[in-house]
């Protein structure tokens, strides 16, 4: 049997040689059809043994399979689509007799491409055996497939058309959002997948993904388009797949429900949404190694960000058959640890800088970056310490006169044999103190820094410094407090305050977060690392945030990962 | 002057002092195994011509320390010389053995009282002693100037383009310095010694005009700056922060002039919130 096929490019064609083919008054076919009047009644009498060794045999061609194709065509992220088929067959009335180059032609429309064993569907000698024809979805539309016998004319037999199939061809388009909950670079495209071009920078086939932690951080917003209506008289629900990574998909925002599938019911204004989030939980940061660190013998942690691929795609199940149609069309998700990725980040800055300047880095003492684990690609630059004026002073003693306010300033100082203060005069109170100690910190940054402290940090900054007076009573301890050192000496604690951590909001970790607040993240979607950067025994290590910049932090909830 | 760990020179067959392959000539700190500064000899063409000096006095019963030698007690300190809180000046050395600090340091920590850093060149980078002190540039410009409380003048440098200039006192700002300069994107302009007319001066020898966000933080400027603001062609944002001079009269004709650019009005509030701030 040979088999031939013929691409029309639509329907059309191929009915047009149909109704040539039945065309009416043709002798032979006259003929034909009284021989095969007395097959068909059957009941053969014996005078007619004879002629029932020359019946006709009538040969008919015979296409079953999937009435649904998937769109296969143009994928950013290209895998397997499964391909829908039809077995082609030949059924014979009485098959003694055939032509020795018995073929089907195959006549579809371009809305589909079609293969055999692998290899683009042309025309071929199957042997007589029947054959799988398969479909790959080219443009969106039903297409017409249509089969006829071809082969030597004879009286022995005669070919008889059967009717066309129609199959549906699909346009399954699955999304994922560039940004949690939809926030793009892009503010136009903000939840609006339906409206923009898939491919554009809101609506991406590749993204990065945040590893699961404690359910913290938002996970990869995908949506899908709903099909045409008529798609649902072919399949009887859609599916989800992952592949290649640990992910799973989820019917909510929290990623706590899974879904596996959806139906029509499932989709609102044309788009059905889900979450996707890597499974499992995030393991702690690595541990540091013991000693000193020698950036000189010690490596650059590379690569920064640990990616692992996985892919998200969709499917169809074909009505009736529950065979499973899995679209190629993958999404790619990059999943990372955020945590490890940021500490390994400023590590590798902190290296750069001791090897870079080791004297300017002992003076800048550490190096911090904050990001917004919530938003993805939203970063602070790298910060450093700005505790001293340019010409060396430290801010402390200066933040502690604005505590101490102006009417007492002349008190400050020692007089005689100790210290003394008036517990009362000139200060005004506690609340007022931490509003002037606030503001000294956004005036000293500004003018001697160029740095705009934001006046949401600035607020942070204000409830540490009234905690500390309040709470933590420095307010009634006053200027004149000396705590013992952990090995000799004294350390100076004014209203609570010390001296060696200087004063408050001027370190490296709550100026980074300081610049995310500022492009107007929450503080609470913020997490920040820091790494020390002078010279001494824990140079290149995770530098724990000081009781200044823990309250700081921990006033806004941000998170602090070197801690 | 260059200043260095005499440990880190070599001497010749001749006996003269070296710094790789030259004959050093400027200070040599005689450090101690231990870490003792003992002294600082005055080297010429490599030959020691005597001691120097040039420290600051120690405090009673202070010592002189390489800073590598202190142990710190924790992150924020206190630093310890031998198991005590340091007290004393303390010298930092960095790995090729300059010396780039002096510092006085009490009960463990720095006394904010006296300090001084150095390029590696040997410029000065620092100095302060009481009340009064300064910051240089690496090529002798000045930096910054502060005395008791009150920086009179500062210059704030970003990835190697200005970013901030405050003028309190005028005297200390020559423009000719700017020249050469990149200004970042984002600039400050702060101080009463800042008036429109150095502003003008400015848009004409300096890439001032091509700033995209401006801030003006107590200046001296009225409203006749709009001439010089008209200038600005990439400006997107202005921030008028307590300007004695741009009420909210001024800042509505700036405003309207603007019509591109996003302005922010601040006005001047001498009190702060010191003695106005409701009690929590």
């Amino acid at each position: 049997m040979s088999m031939t096929s013929t691409n029309s490019g639509g329907g059309g064609g191929k009915k047009k040689r149909n109704s040539g083919r039945k065309k009416k008054g043709n002798p032979q076919a006259k003929q034909l059809a009284a021989a095969d009047k007395g097959v068909k009644k059957g009941a053969p009498k014996v005078e007619v043994v004879t002629v029932c060794e020359e019946l006709v045999n009538v040969i008919t061609p015979v296409i079953e399979g999937d009435e649904l194709v998937l769109l296969h065509t143009d994928f950013v992220n290209p895998g397997e689509t499964t391909l829908s088929h039809f077995n082609v067959s030949v059924h014979q009335s009485n098959p003694g007799h055939a032509p020795a180059n018995l073929g089907v032609e195959i006549t579809y429309g371009g809305e589909i491409a079609c293969e055999v064993n692998g290899a683009a569907f042309a025309s071929g000698d199957t042997g007589g055996a029947a054959f799988r024809l398969d479909m790959r979805g080219v443009t969106q539309g039903d297409c017409v497939i249509s089969a006829r016998i071809t082969g030597n004319a004879d009286p022995r037999w005669r070919f008889e058309d059967t009717p066309p199939k129609t199959v549906l061809v699909e346009n399954l388009r699955l999304d994922a959002f560039l940004y949690r909950d939809g926030r793009t670079v892009d503010a136009g495209r903000v939840n609006n997948l339906a409206a923009v071009d898939p491919h554009a920078a809101g609506t991406p086939k590749t993204r990065e993904l945040h590893k699961r932690n404690d359910g913290i951080f938002t996970f990869a917003r995908f949506g899908m388009r709903a099909p045409r209506a008529a798609f649902w008289d072919k399949a009887e629900r859609i599916t989800f797949s992952t592949n290649a990574g640990p992910v799973e998909t989820y019917s909510n925002p929290a990623a706590t429900v899974q879904v596996l599938n959806i139906n029509a019911g499932n989709f609102n204004n044309n788009i059905s949404e889900f979450r996707v989030a890597t499974t499992g939980a995030v393991g702690n940061l690595p541990g540091e190694p013991g000693g000193r660190i020698q950036y000189h013998n010690y490596p650059v942690k590379a690569p920064e960000k640990q990616m692992t691929d996985c892919y998200v795609s969709c499917g169809a199940t074909v009505r009736n058959t529950n065979r499973e149609l899995l679209l190629g069309d993958l999404v790619k998700l990059q999943a990372f640890s955020f945590d490890d990725y940021l500490d390994r980040n400023v590590y590798n800055e902190c290296r750069t800088r001791v090897l870079a300047d080791n004297a300017d880095a002992a003076n800048h003492v550490a190096v911090a970056k904050a990001a917004a684990h919530k938003y993805y690609d939203n970063e602070s630059g790298f910060c450093r310490n700005y505790t001293h004026y340019p010409g060396g002073w430290s801010a402390f003693k200066p933040f502690i006169k604005a505590i101490h306010g102006r009417n007492c300033i002349e008190r400050y100082y020692s007089n005689g044999q100790g210290r003394w203060i008036d517990p009362v005069a000139g200060r005004g109170s506690a609340a007022q103190a931490a509003t002037r100690g606030a503001n000294f910190i956004q005036t000293y940054l500004l003018d001697e820094h160029a740095i705009a402290l934001h006046n949401t940090t600035k607020g942070l900054l204000r409830t540490h410094i009234l905690n500390e007076l309040v709470t933590n009573n420095g307010w009634n301890q006053g200027l004149d407090n000396y705590i013992q050192a952990p090995v000799g000496g004294d350390l100076w604690a004014p209203y609570g305050f010390s001296l060696g951590d200087g004063a408050p909001g001027t370190h490296a970790e709550v100026l980074a977060v300081n610049e995310m607040i500022a492009a107007g993240v929450p503080a609470a979607e913020i997490t920040v690392a820091t790494y020390m950067l002078k010279s001494l025994g824990r140079q290149g290590k995770r530098f724990v945030a000081c009781y200044n910049c823990d309250g700081i932090l921990g006033a806004g909830n941000v998170r602090v990962i070197t801690d | 002057m260059k200043r260095i760990k005499k440990s880190a020179l070599t001497t010749d067959e001749l006996g003269v002092l070296r710094l790789g392959t030259q004959a050093y000539s400027g200070l040599a700190y005689v450090v101690t195994p231990e870490g003792g500064v003992g002294s600082i000899e005055r080297v010429e063409a490599g030959r020691v011509t005597g001691l120097s000096e040039d420290w600051f006095d120690l405090p009673e019963g202070g010592a002189r320390v390489d800073r590598a030698m202190l142990e710190e007690a924790g992150d924020h300190g206190p630093f310890l010389w031998r198991g005590a809180a340091m007290n004393g000046i303390v010298y930092g050395f960095d790995s090729e053995g300059i010396c780039f600090l002096e510092e006085l340091y009490k009960g463990g920590l720095p006394a904010d009282e006296a300090r001084r850093a150095w390029y590696v060149s040997g410029g000065a980078k620092q100095a302060f002693e009481g009340e009064e002190g300064s910051s240089w540039f690496e090529d002798g410009r000045l930096q910054s100037k502060r005395v008791e409380d009150k920086t009179l003048f500062n210059m704030v440098l970003s990835d190697g383009r200005l970013r901030s200039l405050l003028i309190e006192e005028r005297s200390l700002f020559d423009i000719t310095t700017l020249r050469g300069m990149g200004f970042a994107e984002e600039f400050f302009l702060i101080g009463a010694g800042i008036d429109a007319g150095l502003i003008a001066a400015l848009c004409q020898s300096t890439p001032l005009a091509k700033v995209q966000q401006l801030r003006l933080i107590r200046t001296s400027v009225g409203p006749e700056v709009l001439d010089s603001l008209a200038a600005f062609d990439d400006l997107t944002a202005l921030w008028l922060e307590g300007n004695p001079a741009l009420g909210s009269d001024e800042a509505d004709l700036i405003r309207a002039a603007l019509a591109d650019c996003t302005v922010h009005v601040q006005e001047a509030d001498d009190e702060e919130a010191d003695g106005q701030e409701p009690d929590d």
